[in-house]
């Protein structure tokens, strides 16, 4: 918004200091108007909240169920994505991990621990475990690490079918369900699921827009050059895969209460595919795209539910049709359209906020004329 | 014991031939074809089709043949190319949902019934001494197996084969030098396509194929081309064969629930031990 006035307030001085300026004066811009619309963002991010808190008092309960399906799948796509879009490391065990979370949970909740203790115990040990999964990342890049940690994953699934002693086999188990007291059972999951979901938007949106997601961003992008600027790109890698592990298996603790059934089945290629879709249909490395993305995924899940071979052949085709149009996943498509209302809008402002200690409104034009 | 031998040599074959349809993509076209198993089932049940229909035997597997390379041209020309400049993560994807929509078209027009594809040796075997008789389609499995992968080799020997090297090896450098990356890629996925069909084909004579026939297959066609390192054509081939041993014997042996476990950790410890595949540094490269 103000960029016009930080190019007229560098215009003057001439050489490597008007550079040094002009960046120091983005980033001051940058900081305000991200503060202002921060705020902003803040209501808005309330108001949601709050409509969402409003959900199970007004609607039956397959919506309450949608809507908290659609929130286990953002939380856990916000550590897919963090590992895939942020770090660039293709990781295929997320649905082991998650898996990993919802027998974790089941089982300690059937021992007597409680369940709100499980979700951080599970995450704990998940993000112990990814970290031993990612270890190859030392050695491997992209395909080959996809296809190692998918092998692993799909054997963490297959022990699942071994351990028939705790977890019932391939036949699945039952999860005791936790409820607040005095409120239903559906209802009390959603509002653990909310919270949960809050917490974990929060706390990964803070953490990316940080010093640490733009270091994972450099790590991405930069490999092994990082280290001369004193990172450690083998830590970030791997701090990247314990994280994701622990959202993975934060996620599946809520998804084993939500389904209140669970077998290894579940968490096959068939938990796996929808969980590269959310990614991606979101936009790899994007911070609301793990929200969208899993909204995607849940509605075509949901609508072709009833249509058996035809619902693979919708969700491959949308999926097809999705990856051709828009190959930076779907907020690539909310940016652009942003980006180009910003532009136009930009341009009409410019003359209706001239500068201090300019003259006329012609001046804007000339320096935006220079600055392309 | 022979007979586990022959058994695991035949699938190993199956396993090798698509690991090789698999790489010979990554080579040239720089795409993991999550969809490969599931080209080679369309073209196979197109075949089967014709077969029902009354065609002979030759001019269905011929027929076969055609649909599978067809089928590879066709995708990366509609679907792949124009994505590859978007890097990795939406061609892996793009074949992902490729894969599902072709097994469920598969399961639309054909139903989930496992099929065979007859051929007039289906059924006839003969004995090896020692009272042991092998089925006359294994021996096809395998000789078939071994003739494709000497065959690619040979391919990639060729002018056709080098130019296919040069982009592997550097897609913009090739360019430079007037080879069109485009026509290499598919020239590639119709290499693919067929090699799918025939792998696909090669199942359905020996034993019954259906739509979930793809899952198991398109993931030891990976274990097979990761052993090779997703270059090495030899390594593939060889590793897929021993994968196929190896796994008929834990089914033998140990149990068939943990055929796939072991297959698995075969991946894991040859990515973990050797990632450029288990045959690199055992032969010569010639430069």
């Amino acid at each position: 918004m103000s960029d016009s006035t930080e190019v007229l307030a560098s215009a003057p001085t001439t050489g490597p200091a008007a550079v040094a300026a002009g960046i120091r004066a983005n980033a001051g811009a940058a900081d305000e108007g991200g503060r202002g619309s921060g705020l902003r963002k803040g209501i808005v991010a309330i108001v949601v909240l709050v409509v969402l808190f409003a959900v199970p008092f007004v609607a039956n309960s397959y919506l309450v169920f949608v809507l908290s399906l659609t929130l286990v799948y953002a939380i856990s796509t916000v550590g897919f994505n963090l590992l895939v879009g942020w770090s660039g490391q293709i990781g295929l065990a997320h649905a082991a991990l998650f898996a990993l979370g919802a027998y974790g949970s089941a089982i300690s909740v059937q021992h007597g621990v409680p369940f709100l203790i499980t979700i951080p115990l599970a995450g704990v040990a998940a993000a112990l475990l990814a970290v031993v999964i990612g270890f190859p990342a030392v050695r491997l890049k992209g395909f080959f690490l996809a296809i190692a940690t998918l092998a692993l994953g799909m054997a963490i699934v297959e022990l699942l079918v071994f351990a028939r002693p705790i977890t019932g086999g391939g036949a699945g188990m039952n999860v005791d369900v936790w409820t607040l007291p005095g409120i239903t059972g559906s209802a009390s999951t959603y509002f653990v699921i909310l919270v949960v979901a809050a917490l974990t938007f929060f706390l990964t949106r803070r953490a990316l827009l940080g010093r640490f997601g733009r270091t994972l961003q450099a790590v991405r992008d930069l490999g092994s050059l990082t280290g001369s600027l004193g990172v450690s790109v083998l830590r970030y890698r791997l701090v990247a895969f314990g994280l994701s592990g622990f959202i993975a298996a934060v996620a599946g603790t809520l998804y084993s209460q939500l389904q209140t059934f669970i077998f290894p089945a579940m968490f096959h290629m068939n938990l796996l595919v929808p969980m590269l879709v959310m990614v991606f249909v979101g936009g790899a490395g994007s911070l609301w795209g793990p929200l969208v993305g899993a909204a995607f995924a849940v509605v075509i899940i949901e609508f072709f539910q009833d249509l058996g071979d035809q619902q693979a052949i919708a969700y491959g085709l949308v999926l097809m049709v999705v990856i051709a149009l828009l190959p930076g996943g779907l907020t690539s498509l909310f940016r652009t359209i942003r980006d180009s209302r910003f532009g136009t809008a930009l341009l009409r402002r410019k003359p209706a906020t001239p500068v201090p200690g300019t003259e006329g409104t012609a001046a804007p034009e000339t320096s935006v004329k220079e600055d392309a | 014991m022979l007979q586990t031998i022959v058994s695991g040599l035949e699938s190993g074959s199956w396993f090798a031939l698509l690991g090789l349809a698999i790489v010979v993509v990554m080579k040239a076209a720089d795409v993991p074809n999550f969809a490969m198993a599931e080209m080679g089932l369309v073209a196979t049940y197109v075949g089967i089709s014709l077969a029902a229909a009354g065609l002979p035997f030759w001019i269905t597997v011929l027929a076969t043949l055609v649909v599978g390379i067809a089928l590879g041209v066709l995708i990366d020309a509609a679907l792949m190319r124009r994505l590859s400049k978007y890097g990795h993560f939406p061609l892996l994807l793009m074949t992902i949902g490729l894969s599902l929509a072709l097994n469920a078209v598969v399961g639309l027009i054909w139903g989930h019934d496992p099929r065979s594809f007859p051929a007039p040796w289906s059924g006839v075997s003969v004995s090896v001494g020692g009272g042991v008789s092998v089925g006359v389609s294994q021996i096809v499995s395998i000789v078939v197996g071994l003739v494709g992968a000497v065959a690619i080799t040979m391919f990639f020997r060729s002018s056709t084969g080098a130019q296919m090297r040069a982009v592997a090896e550097n897609r913009a450098t090739a360019r430079l030098i007037g080879v069109s990356a485009g026509r290499l890629s598919a020239i590639a996925w119709g290499i693919g396509g067929l090699i799918a069909a025939v792998t696909v084909m090669l199942q359905a004579q020996s034993s019954l194929v259906s739509t979930i026939t793809p899952t198991s297959l398109i993931i030891y066609g990976f274990v097979a081309a990761t052993m090779g390192g997703f270059t090495s054509l030899i390594g593939t081939f060889v590793g897929g064969l021993i994968l196929g041993v190896i796994q008929q014997f834990v089914g033998a042996y140990l149990s068939t629930a943990a055929q796939f476990s072991v297959a698995l950790l075969v991946v894991f410890l040859v990515l973990v031990l050797r990632p450029d595949g288990f045959t690199k540094g055992v032969r010569l490269r010639d430069v």
